[in-house]
């Protein structure tokens, strides 16, 4: 059974990444392609002329009309056909593998791939770019503060900047959706750390705790990391740069491709969260496109080919890993980074008796000798807020090690390392909270 | 000259009533019958079934089995326990919705998420109410076509008493209950492809976690329910055997079971106005089921949960029996299949 799960998955990652060498967008003959060709005709297809498909007195419409005004609905079609036949695919070819009885005897060979995105072009500016500015790849990222799946999507945008390191930058838009009543408002905030340089820090720290984003915690989030409080509290209250939002805004909603994340990869239309192998597919054919050799961070790959061989492997021990976890183990529901300065926190710490105070016994006894221990009384103190702590959280551990009335390592961790892990339980549900100290 | 004419504009209308994601169920291959809308007689699953939930879909800590000692309560810090769940879980110890339809389906895998689904989630409160779960549910790829819903647990264990006079986070009135019902059911409707199904699930008894906590502690050195209870602050409104608010236990609890038995008979209702249409809202035919019918059938909703249908980590949430129970209820009230 384990051979045909680690096949199952190593045909999900093929589909992706090894069906065949990263094709190239300008000659591959799907649909997608067609229309790319409408755009720019061939001698043997100028003679075509579009269907017509409807006359308005002396006006004619045809299908090529038409389908530019349904270009993003339209490929939203094509991917979910592409869904349904990556599964089924799936499905189809491990009971298959099943019947033969012996994966190792017989070679698979994937030529599925997934449809080439239209290419939107999305306005250039002078706003932050996060990595190399002039990076071949550019990631324009249309997201909400406010948006779980925007935050979710946070560690596959990192480590695709750890893969390419100088060839992908990405590149924040503002798409707050009606409903998230603090999104713009946290778009703001984003706007004038970005002013002072700090906009990746201080998104870190919105998509810390999503749930909490209010006035007091974007000034928490720019005073522990050095923005000068005064001039961000002006930039803020006078929303310095809402005009730019706006613009952002009406540019996400003139596209008319629903809820946030929205990633345009070199314009390359992606709608929602998507696994971080979709996103690596469509770089690459980008990077070929541009004539650009594959160069993955060591730790991840080598160069070329080779490269996409070493990734597929890369990518199918993760996919089994997860798979396993999610059968075997169990995860933390939510996870926030947080970046730290130690300037704020080593001042902080100078109070460490008071701050220690907070901590009070709870009624659960472990162990047979030792409480655990939860905060209380922190309402006022900018400290255990701006860490993303809450009124009764108990903490139950820190780095690994379990915190009780016998051992409470907090404050050690906080001073020596660099990077301290905090799990707490509030309101009956765990959550993790992970700070680099720089 | 004249019918063709007028077979072009028959086309044009149809063209522009067909939604572009009733283009994706063709495109899928998906059902078309079930929907009171549908008007087929094919009796086929659906393809893609998806849920609006909260902890209780994420099957947390459903196999966690003591709270005492450290070494249990990571099972409690691991959280959500996905493969457990009574929607989709993958665990060969749950026979899970989707396990079930699987079973019935053989010749088309049907494909199941929960990816809307987060624990702490309310009907009607916080960041991810079923309103905003069924945003994103309508904006999934491929657009599921089976969608159930299992909520209302938090809105009732995040309230702080039951008289509005006596706090500031009483329980929520009938009213906004039905508010919060209405809109995640209105975006539904309007997002979902015609013939369509969404099953409302009846919402937990969660009167009945108190007793069962007390039981499943009793003699069981590896669990203590009221201190965890008390010490994470786990539904406080009905887990606290004191005085809380002003309001003694038994006042609460009267008053949570009164209103438990109100919100599902209003989930009852709302199905019964947007499956007939009534309230001009399901004009393209979504079928609406209540899973809950009244407090003498059998549902999620009657259902009393024991001792041993929560789990002995936080005596809260389902075990995996409860888990297993749970799937069988929602099963049963299905009539997508």
């Amino acid at each position: 059974m384990h051979y045909l799960a680690r096949f199952v998955l190593l045909l999900e990652t093929l589909f992706l990444l090894g069906c065949s060498p990263a094709h190239d967008p300008d000659t591959h003959s799907s649909n997608f392609h067609d229309r790319d060709s409408i755009k720019m005709p061939t001698p043997e297809n100028v003679q075509v002329k579009p269907e017509l498909v409807a006359t308005i007195g002396n006006r004619e419409v045809d299908l090529e009309e038409l389908d530019a005004l349904i270009e993003i609905k339209k490929f939203d079609l094509e991917w979910t056909l592409y869904e349904l036949r990556q599964t089924t695919l799936t499905n189809y070819a491990s009971r298959l593998a099943k019947e033969q009885d012996s994966l190792e005897n017989n070679e698979v060979d994937i030529l599925l791939t997934p449809p080439m995105p239209p290419r939107v072009l999305i306005p250039e500016d002078k706003r932050y770019v996060i990595g190399n500015a002039d990076a071949p790849v550019k990631l324009a990222i249309f997201c909400s503060y406010q948006s779980s799946p925007c935050m979710r999507i946070q560690p596959i945008l990192a480590q695709l900047k750890l893969l390419y390191e100088n060839l992908v930058a990405l590149v924040p838009y503002d798409l707050p959706m009606h409903y998230h009543r603090n999104g713009r408002s946290a778009a703001n905030a984003a706007r004038c750390a970005a002013s002072h340089s700090l906009l990746e820090p201080y998104q870190q720290g919105l998509y810390a705790d999503i749930h909490n984003l209010n006035e007091d915690r974007y000034k928490q989030i720019a005073e522990q990391l050095g923005v000068p409080l005064d001039d961000f509290v002006r930039c803020y209250e006078e929303s310095e740069f809402d005009y730019l939002i706006q613009n952002d805004i009406d540019f996400g909603q003139s596209l008319n491709a629903g809820n946030v994340p929205l990633i345009f990869i070199n314009g390359l239309y992606t709608k929602g969260p998507k696994s971080i192998a979709t996103y690596i597919y469509y770089i690459e054919s980008e990077l070929k496109r541009l004539d650009i050799g594959v160069k993955r961070a060591d730790s991840l790959g080598s160069t070329d080919e080779q490269g996409v061989s070493e990734l597929q492997l890369v990518q199918e021990e993760q996919l089994t890993r997860s798979v396993e976890k999610t059968k075997n183990e169990n995860e933390f529901p939510e996870i926030s980074k947080m970046i730290l300065s130690r300037e704020w926190l080593d001042s902080h710490l100078l109070n460490q008796t008071e701050l220690e105070e907070s901590f009070t016994q709870a009624e659960h006894l472990v162990n047979e000798q030792y409480y655990l221990m939860r905060l209380e009384n922190i309402a006022d103190t900018d400290f255990y807020e701006t860490l993303g702590l809450k009124e009764r959280d108990v903490i139950m551990k820190v780095n690994d090690q379990w915190l009780h009335s016998g051992e409470n390592g907090l404050f050690d961790a906080l001073h020596n390392n660099e990077w301290v892990s905090i799990v707490v339980m509030r309101k009956g549900l765990p959550y993790r909270y992970d700070f680099e100290i720089q | 000259m004249t019918k063709i004419k007028l077979a072009l504009r028959t086309s044009l209308i149809l063209i522009l009533t067909a939604s572009v994601s009733q283009l994706a169920i063709a495109a899928k291959g998906g059902n078309g019958g079930g929907g009171n809308g549908g008007g087929g007689n094919t009796s086929t699953t659906p393809s893609d079934i998806t849920v609006a939930g909260d902890s209780i879909t994420m099957g947390f800590a459903a196999n966690c089995t003591g709270n005492v000692w450290l070494w249990d309560l990571a099972c409690l810090l691991g959280g959500d326990q996905p493969q457990h769940s009574w929607f989709d879980g993958s665990s060969s110890n749950v026979d899970s919705v989707l396990d079930k339809y699987n079973n019935i389906s053989r010749k088309i895998s049907v494909d199941g998420n929960k990816n809307a689904a987060a624990s702490g989630s309310e009907m009607r409160g916080g960041n991810n109410n079923f309103a905003v779960q069924a945003g994103n549910i309508v904006t999934q790829s491929p657009l599921p076509d089976h969608v159930e819903v299992l909520l209302g647990g938090n809105d009732i264990c995040n309230r702080g008493c039951t008289d509005p006079s006596n706090c500031s986070d009483p329980l929520y009135s009938e009213a906004q209950w039905r508010e919060s019902v209405q809109a995640g059911l209105d975006t539904l409707m309007t997002g979902l492809s015609a013939g369509s199904y969404v099953q409302l699930n009846g919402m937990p008894r969660v009167q009945d976690l108190y007793q069962a906590g007390i039981d499943k502690e009793s003699g069981n050195g590896s669990i203590n329910c009221k201190s965890v209870w008390s010490t994470y602050g786990i539904c406080r409104v009905v887990t606290n055997d004191g005085t809380m608010n002003n309001e003694s236990q038994a006042t609460r609890l009267a008053a949570v079971s009164a209103r438990q038995q109100r919100y599902n008979e209003i989930l009852r209702e709302e199905a019964e106005a947007y499956n007939t249409n009534a309230n001009g809202k399901n004009p393209s035919g979504v079928e609406v089921v209540s899973e809950y019918v009244d407090e003498n059938t059998p549902s999620g909703g009657t259902f009393q949960f024991g001792e041993n249908d929560i789990d002995g980590g936080d005596c809260f949430h389902p075990s995996v029996s409860g888990q297993n129970r749970i799937a069988n209820y929602e099963w049963a009230g299905n009539t997508d299949k």
